[in-house]
């Protein structure tokens, strides 16, 4: 492990292992590594910039703006704008976990028939992103009633 | 015509012009900055170049004027961005951003968009001329 991060610091980038990237998973929660089998994320989540010595004008353009910008592309669009740069997998996937794990940006879909896409209507709207982490949409509560019963009880019975 | 209230901007490269305070206020960053204190003709520094601003400043100026239709505006937006340079396309986002003008901030982000999307990586980097830093080994499948 201690050998990945030294290599990792140095700019190396980790070639082998994929079981690697996975652990690294959760520096952040923002990165999928089912999304790409091997990253060295904790590059990806240091806050220095890439490489600096001949940036590409676009790779100049502040983070935030080149999030903002490819948030507008969608899904195969993505996967490729990872395989640009390092700077561009980064942005990608903070773009990828800030938006597209929860929205699927409009498609134009191609269409055999014209009734067919009448009838997909608005299932544009909902269209699940590929690979989007599964959510329940009611948090569940751990404590139980009962639970909650006990401790106010026990709270008033202070008070007395 | 009526009295206009003029604006005396300076650029980040030191030169001044004036503009009207309507047209100008178009950037929410420039209204705010006024807003706060009066000008009394000291010129409001902005962190943007002239040679940006002036590209700036066409586009408002033709999105100001009265009576234009949505099909003209269209036609001179696509000329207008079409005349850009990557260069000069990404100085204008990142001073549109600074402006915050938000019509065309998202019409320029957008042409960056359109430069990027049904692109190869490949494709890409050439457009833009960025290094292929990612290590061979590491891409995934």
């Amino acid at each position: 492990m201690a050998l990945v991060n030294n290599c990792e610091n140095l700019g190396l980038g980790i070639v082998r292992s994929t079981s690697f990237g996975r652990k690294r998973v959760t520096l952040s929660n923002t990165v999928d590594v089912d999304f790409i089998s091997t990253t060295p994320t904790k590059k990806i989540c240091s806050q220095n910039s890439f490489s600096a010595n001949e940036k590409s004008p676009l790779e100049a353009l502040p983070k935030d703006i080149l999030i903002r910008i490819v948030c507008g592309v969608d899904h195969d669009d993505l996967k490729k704008l990872f395989h640009v740069s390092r700077a561009f997998r980064e942005v990608s996937l903070i773009a990828k976990g800030w938006h597209f794990d929860f929205s699927t940006p409009r498609k134009t879909l191609p269409f055999r028939n014209a009734l067919e896409v009448e009838e997909l209507g608005d299932t544009d709207e909902v269209e699940e992103a590929p690979n989007a982490p599964m959510q329940s949409k009611i948090a569940r509560s751990r404590l139980s009633r009962k639970k909650l019963a006990d401790i106010s009880v026990a709270l008033f019975a202070l008070d007395d | 015509m009526s009295s206009e209230k003029l604006l005396t901007l300076k650029t980040r490269d030191g030169e001044e012009f004036v503009l009207e305070e309507a047209m100008a206020f178009r950037s929410l960053t420039i209204k705010n900055a006024t807003s706060n204190y009066t000008i009394n003709n000291t010129p409001l520094p902005i962190n943007v170049e002239i040679n940006t601003m002036i590209k700036v400043i066409e586009y408002w100026k033709k999105h100001s004027e009265r009576g234009i239709s949505e099909d003209e505006l269209m036609n001179f937006d696509k000329k207008f961005f079409k005349l850009l340079h990557n260069s000069e396309l990404f100085d204008l986002v990142v001073a549109v951003d600074y402006l915050a003008d938000k019509g065309l901030s998202n019409a320029a982000c957008e042409q960056v968009l359109d430069k990027i999307t049904g692109k190869t990586p490949q494709e890409i980097r050439d457009i833009f001329n960025i290094n292929n830093d990612c290590t061979p080994t590491s891409l995934g499948g």
